[in-house]
């Protein structure tokens, strides 16, 4: 059976930074099929790739920076972030794409799509998300229960 | 990796590298150079911490838990020195079983580090990659000179070590806790008791991993020294170094498998702790925080300084800059070499070599001096795991002394950490931390200038390094890379 990680990043400790694992802690509690796997990656170190081996699937949910309003809810896939340079800096120093390139190194790397949240503030501390991220969280989760269904769909037509 | 210039000024040129250090930690360096050489070197390391003020007024058993947060690659380390500070402040004496568990999990620790600075760090400056992250971006012109062949079995190398870090990792997490954050190591010992079974999956790894550092990482490192044996040459700085000491090896603290001992313009003695002192007067620290031992250190940073250009202490021992890591380690202690070490020092460089020494002042202390040193270290402290450890542990003993905090009281612990000298400073008041001060490894090699105007160990190892290219500074990062910033 092909499996899904879902995977949130981000340090919870600096406000909107933690907005993909305080959404998986919420997506955690829910009832999902077994071939979905949540995961807290928490900050992100260099040794995350051994946690992307061996799935089919792999959605990440992390801040994003596109300009718009903080609380603005972007999907990208694998494509949107390898042809855009600019979005290969990350806060938790080795990028996604380095992880994914590492797996398919060590055996084979799964399919990637990212949810990204808008952020206000990520650089204070404080556990709490700000309130501009706060009002669109729900919104943030459903797109994600969305995407998860979505990928769920096309191991199906696979 | 961004490269800056600007513009020459009497036949010299500024260039900036930022960052310069491929994970962790946010390292810039700054060069001037002429005729084709650094004449001049800044290296600023541009992130504030403060884990010394985080610490004020907490219980001083988080210290071992939150200092690992320093870095993800070593806190393993921190977790060692802070807890030697807390044994030592608790007057609490460790039993045999706790101390051999202590080193089970550093000493894995130590291997899974000197493979990741080889292979996953350094080697991307000596091996062409597949044009794909993490190989690129790089320079231009990147002076990669492995035939093709042995290029490829180096890229094999490359992916083998991503799982044969893996494998460390699981023994550290046997006995520590998970990788980045262990938590098996606290005062008065560790928490997991090493059983049977444990002690079985901890030695079946090992065996995977010694075979690796023997038969792959070791001589590969030689093969590559031999093709560029000119890095032999470069990167040697003030070539003084100094150890703390690490892995003891008796009860009583009198062994340890690398000795301490400090090595100054020429002259071996021992380490003295009350040498030890930090200096600011070009660190963003107010300049009451200058020239103290760590003792009485204070943290307080101040961003405006005028002619300030680093967040990092200058840390001195008897005021001179001195090299800490594997290369002052394998310096000081003096180690046979390993066998395969030998046959190829005398096959592809004709030196005949028995002890580490032997290779001589100058070879030893250069960029590829460096990682020589590193890799005959690793396969040194795999062998005591096979040798010594495993063989002093004792399955289902306990590996835990309970103690009190007291109300007040300081201690110290001096350690390595792979990358070098590691100090952990508390002082207690009502139960609490009143003081806590760090002295990392990294700092000790990559520290400014200090109140005496003497340039940090990397910023002198620097000067001289030949730039054929300005557009290309491709060996100014294999000398800041061979210490492992």
């Amino acid at each position: 059976m092909k499996k899904l990680l879902v995977l949130g990043v981000g340090n919870i400790l600096l406000m909107d930074e933690g907005v993909g694992v305080h959404a998986i802690q919420a997506l955690q509690k829910e009832e999902w099929p077994e071939n979905v796997h949540m995961v807290d990656g928490g900050t992100f170190t260099q040794d995350i790739f051994h946690v992307l081996e061996g799935y089919d699937g792999l959605l990440v949910l992390d801040i994003v920076h596109a300009d718009k309003e903080p609380g603005s809810v972007y999907i990208f896939d694998e494509d949107d972030l390898v042809k855009n340079d600019s979005q290969r800096l990350s806060l938790h120093d080795i990028d996604l794409l380095d992880s994914l390139e590492m797996a398919e190194a060590v055996g084979k790397r799964p399919r990637m799509r990212v949810i990204g949240m808008e952020p206000k503030s990520y650089t204070e501390w404080s556990l709490e998300l700000t309130p501009e991220v706060q009002k669109t969280f729900p919104h943030f989760l459903d797109v994600a229960r969305k995407e998860v269904n979505r990928f769920l769909e096309e191991f199906k037509e696979d | 990796m961004s490269k800056s210039k600007a513009p020459a000024k009497d036949g010299k040129l500024k260039i900036a590298i930022d960052p310069v250090s491929r994970i962790e930690g946010h390292l810039k360096a700054e060069v001037t150079v002429k005729d084709g050489k650094v004449v001049d070197a800044w290296l600023s390391g541009g992130m504030y911490r403060g884990f010394e003020n985080i610490l004020v007024g907490r219980d001083p058993r988080d210290a071992a838990q939150l200092t690992q947060r320093l870095c993800g690659v070593c806190p393993t380390a921190h977790s060692t020195a802070s807890c030697l500070a807390l044994d030592d402040a608790c007057d609490v004496k460790l039993t045999t079983n706790g101390r051999v568990t202590r080193n089970l999990i550093f000493g894995a620790n130590y291997l899974q580090s000197h493979i990741l600075h080889f292979y996953h760090l350094a080697a991307l400056d000596f091996v062409r990659g597949p044009g794909k992250a993490p190989f690129v971006p790089r320079f231009d012109h990147p002076d990669l000179r492995l035939d093709e062949k042995t290029n490829a079995v180096a890229v094999d190398q490359y992916i083998k070590a991503l799982e044969v870090r893996r494998v460390c990792h699981e023994m550290v997490a046997l006995f520590g806790g998970k990788m980045p954050h262990i938590s098996g190591q606290v005062v008065g010992g560790t928490t997991e008791i090493p059983t049977k079974e444990k002690l079985a999956e901890y030695a079946s790894r090992f065996k995977e991993v010694r075979k690796f550092i023997a038969e792959t990482y070791l001589p590969t490192v030689y093969l590559i020294g031999s093709v560029y044996k000119d890095l032999f040459s470069i990167g040697g700085g003030y070539k003084n170094c100094m150890s703390y000491g690490v892995f003891p090896m008796d009860d009583e603290g009198e062994n340890v498998l690398l000795k301490s001992g400090v090595y100054i313009e020429g002259k071996d003695s021992k380490f003295d702790p009350a040498l030890i002192k930090e200096y600011v007067k070009y660190s963003w620290f107010k300049d009451s925080c200058s020239d103290l031992h760590p003792s009485e250190g204070k943290t307080i940073p101040d961003i405006h300084k005028e002619g300030a250009y680093s967040f990092v202490k200058a840390s001195r021992y008897n005021k001179k800059p001195v090299e800490v890591g594997p290369l002052a380690r394998m310096w000081i202690h003096n180690p046979e070499l390993s066998d395969i070490g030998k046959k190829q020092l005398k096959d592809l460089y004709g030196i005949k070599a028995v002890k580490f020494r032997d290779l001589g002042e100058d070879m030893a202390f250069s960029l590829m001096g460096r990682h020589v040193a590193r890799a005959e270290e690793a396969l040194i402290v795999a062998d005591a795991i096979n040798d010594t450890w495993l063989k002093d542990v004792k399955p289902g003993e306990d590996t835990f002394v309970e103690s009190k905090i007291p109300a007040t009281g300081e201690g110290i612990g001096f350690t390595e950490a792979p990358r070098g000298s590691l100090l952990h400073y508390v002082n207690i008041k009502d139960s609490k931390v009143a003081n806590y001060q760090l002295m990392p490894a990294t700092l000790w090699n990559t520290n400014p200038r200090d109140d005496m105007g003497q340039r940090g160990p990397v910023e002198e190892a620097l000067i001289g390094c030949p730039v054929p290219d300005t557009g290309s500074p491709v060996d100014i990062s294999r000398i800041i890379r061979s210490f492992d910033p």
